[in-house]
């Protein structure tokens, strides 16, 4: 059974809202669906300016922060940290299952991605990830952006449409098998509650079906092939898009001033040196003595060939005292 | 001469030794010449040439000479301007510099190339490289004169990187263009427009600079006005200086720029004291950096523009704004907040702060400078000082709840005695400091320092 935890304090980053969704990034709306699964308690906070960063999604809670980045990404962070944990109560049976399937988003990921960076979507991949930044280093992140993916998928000018159709042939087959799995009777994907396998098709389908894209192949293989699969992403829709979190933050361009940077410079004085530390006075490491050390003698060192410099070379200051020795230049 | 206007036109001014100065940029520095009717004015002209020629800095020598106009026109008279174009117009310089407020050592390297094109213009590239990684390149062309404009014209191209890790968790890359339209000994007025990225590779920084890391586009207009009129950069005894600088970022109609005001006040006094070659050297700084635009009062300031106090400086000598505190470390002043808790990380980080930085900052200091009573010590202009400073930084999310007594209680200060040895090339001061008052969290740096600043 999934932890449900009311944890007020955590704040899940994302990227910005778009077409009628809570974080139009495929990657970051499936992290928020995560949580929204697991009934994880959370508010959004919007970063627009990192649009080519693989650390969003982040939750932070406090001190702690899991970033998408990082190995296990935000899932990981949230078993380790006892915050919440879609899968633990699966068996090990389904647990195999469910590590076996995720294997097959893999494709899913890269026919979503080659089809919102292709020219046709331009605007739409524009206004996903670099809407919020000036001109013109929107269009320059923008290009750097689809250079990458291209190259991470192996697909250039000469092998476009067969690497095109490889790609899609392997999401295809990704549907067929989760739309063979869906068919088993059952309100989620592995098991009676909701897993991680769960949020991450759940977000892929609702991207394909609420982004508009152009000429969109996913979208019309789901549609027509797999209802079932568009049936299990429209039941869920409305539980899983409708926000029942605090208000996210005002402002995506810029964050609101941080109230700790001042509750930080705490105005609390000492009138004088008692000879105690700011921070907290701890042992220094033997690293840390022997740095101070070597710190000390390069101080020495350069002071004595400052010193020699000046005594050797005879180095003299001359200033311009402005005496006028009366001479005309005539 | 001298005692009337003697009645002399100029007929033709002939150039002569130029194989690569176009024409018309050595007759754009003899100005009103072909104007002029008197002999006097004449030679007024030619040397105010002189002084222009001397600026552009791209000839080994030239010579202005007057001949007799053509016998058919009486009272005129012919302009040749002889000029001697170096073989050689390139220079370049490499060193390693020494920085001792971060203990790095840096290879700076800086090639110039002069009237490349033949408009007078000097072509320089600077590359800097530190021992930990961080990197400058930048590539300029300076304009002395721009076509029959008063002024010079300059222009950069710049690739910067910056590493704020230790104080503040994040790299800084800039690429930028700035565009100078009047630069002189008082006025400088530029356009900056940069693409900064800011980034933490090692995911610890702390809940505020995670939220300004990533891309932002600087638009901005700066405007310097500087005058300085003791006499002396390096020890000055007498006069005063003053500089303000105003900077407005944010020009443009996207509304995604950064969009901020900027300024910066310094003044500085010296009085002479009569004994001991002794003056007292007084100096305030203060700035402020608001943003503007919709709903400015509920935005942030780039940590890149706001004011950081603290690290080794020169309290006479450096007119850069509110940023002198002797006796704390580097961006060791100011508001701070916790990093990132890496619970399976080293144990030496746990507690360790950002620091963010201010929008308002003030800090002044009293400086008494005096020989010592040793020969060799006065031959070399080597004297001693005593001073004190004092300072604050705040940040604008302070301001709902600050008050009178809030913030002059909130005032750092230190004292000091040292030793001062100007040089031609920088003025070295070794400095024992002693912190009167600090806050907490304040990074304070007790004893001696060094400090170096250019003359």
């Amino acid at each position: 059974m999934a932890e449900k935890k009311n944890n007020g304090g955590m704040a899940l980053r994302v990227r910005p809202p778009a077409f009628g969704l809570p974080t139009a990034c495929p990657k970051c709306l499936a992290s928020l669906l995560y949580l929204r699964l697991a009934n994880i308690t959370f508010w959004p906070e919007y970063s627009a300016a990192m649009p080519d960063s693989d650390d969003l999604p982040m939750v932070e809670l406090g001190l702690l922060v899991g970033f998408a980045s990082e190995p296990g990404g935000v899932e990981e962070f949230l078993r380790t940290e006892k915050l919440g944990d879609l899968d633990a109560d699966l068996a090990e049976v389904d647990r195999s299952e469910l590590k076996a399937f995720k294997s097959l988003l893999v494709p899913l990921s890269d026919a979503l991605q080659l089809e919102l960076w292709s020219r046709e979507n331009e605007s739409i991949a524009h206004k996903i990830y670099v809407s919020h930044l000036p001109w013109p280093i929107n269009r320059a992140i923008e290009w750097n952006m689809r250079r990458k993916l291209m190259n991470r998928l192996g697909v250039n000018k000469e092998n476009a449409k067969d690497r095109e159709a490889e790609i899609y042939k392997c999401a295809f087959d990704a549907y067929e098998a989760f739309s063979a799995k869906k068919q088993m009777d059952s309100l989620y994907l592995v098991s009676d509650k909701p897993t991680s396998l769960d949020a991450m098709l759940l977000a892929h389908i609702l991207f394909v079906l609420s982004v508009p894209l152009v000429g969109s192949i996913l979208k019309d293989e789901l549609v027509s092939k797999h209802p079932l699969l568009v049936q299990y992403a429209e039941s869920m829709k409305d539980t899983l898009l409708k926000s029942n979190e605090p208000s996210p933050s005002d402002s995506v361009k810029s964050p609101p001033t941080s109230p700790r940077a001042s509750s930080h410079a705490s105005s609390s004085s000492r009138d004088k040196d008692k000879g105690t530390n700011p921070e907290p006075k701890r042992k220094q490491t033997p690293k840390e003595k022997e740095f101070r050390k070597r710190g000390k003698m390069f101080v020495m060192a350069q002071l004595a060939a400052l010193m020699a410099y000046i005594v050797y070379s005879g180095l003299p200051f001359e200033e311009d005292d402005g005496d006028d020795n009366g001479h005309d230049d005539d | 001469m001298e005692k009337e206007d003697v009645n002399v036109r100029v007929h033709d001014i002939q150039i002569k030794g130029n194989k690569r100065t176009k024409d018309w940029v050595i007759e754009s520095v003899l100005g009103k010449m072909k104007e002029a009717t008197t002999l006097q004015d004449i030679l007024l002209e030619a040397a105010k040439a002189s002084v222009q020629m001397e600026r552009m800095d791209v000839f080994e020598r030239w010579v202005i000479n007057f001949d007799v106009g053509p016998p058919e026109l009486p009272g005129t008279t012919n302009v040749i301007v002889e000029v001697v174009e170096p073989e050689r117009p390139y220079s370049c310089n490499v060193g390693m510099f020494s920085r001792p407020e971060s203990r790095k050592w840096s290879l700076e390297g800086t090639l110039k190339w002069k009237n490349l094109l033949g408009y007078g213009e000097t072509w320089d590239g600077t590359g800097c490289y530190g021992w930990d990684s961080t990197a400058e390149n930048s590539v300029g062309v300076n304009f002395p004169r721009f076509r029959t404009w008063p002024a010079g014209f300059f222009t950069r191209v710049s690739l910067l990187s910056q590493d704020w890790h230790k104080y503040s968790s994040y790299k800084e890359r800039l690429l930028g263009v700035s565009t100078g339209l009047i630069h002189d000994n008082n006025h400088e007025l530029s356009y900056n427009l940069t693409w900064r990225n800011l980034a933490d590779p090692s995911h610890r920084a702390s809940k505020t600079v995670r939220g300004q890391l990533g891309h932002s586009l600087l638009s901005a207009v700066k405007y310097s006005y500087r005058l300085d009129t003791r006499d002396s950069s390096v020890r000055p005894t007498e006069g005063f200086a003053f500089s303000t600088s105003s900077q407005i970022a944010g020009l443009g109609p996207d509304a995604r720029l950064s969009r901020f005001f900027r300024q910066e006040l310094d003044f500085r006094f010296a009085v002479p004291l009569g004994v001991f070659n002794a003056a007292l050297n007084l100096g305030a700084s203060a700035g402020l950096i608001v943003p503007w635009g919709k709903d400015f009062l509920s935005k942030s300031t780039p940590l890149s523009d706001r004011f950081y106090m603290g690290g080794p400086s020169c309290l006479v000598s450096e007119l850069r704004g509110p940023f002198s505190l002797v006796g704390f470390r580097t961006r060791g002043v100011g508001p701070r907040e916790l990093r990132r808790l890496v619970k399976s990380g080293n144990e030496e980080e746990i507690g360790k702060r950002d620091t963010l930085g201010g929008d308002f900052a003030i800090n002044g200091f009293a400086d008494l400078s005096f020989d010592l009573p040793l020969k060799f010590l006065k031959e070399h202009d080597i004297h001693a000082h005593v001073f004190a400073c004092s300072g604050n930084i705040l940040s604008l999310a302070d301001r709902k709840n600050m008050t009178a007594q809030k913030f002059f209680s909130g005032f750092r200060s230190s004292v000091g005695a040292g030793l001062v040895i100007p040089t031609r090339m920088f003025r070295l001061e070794i400095n024992y400091c002693r912190v009167l008052k600090y806050q907490e969290n304040d990074r304070v740096r007790k004893g001696f320092q060094l400090c170096f600043s250019p003359p």
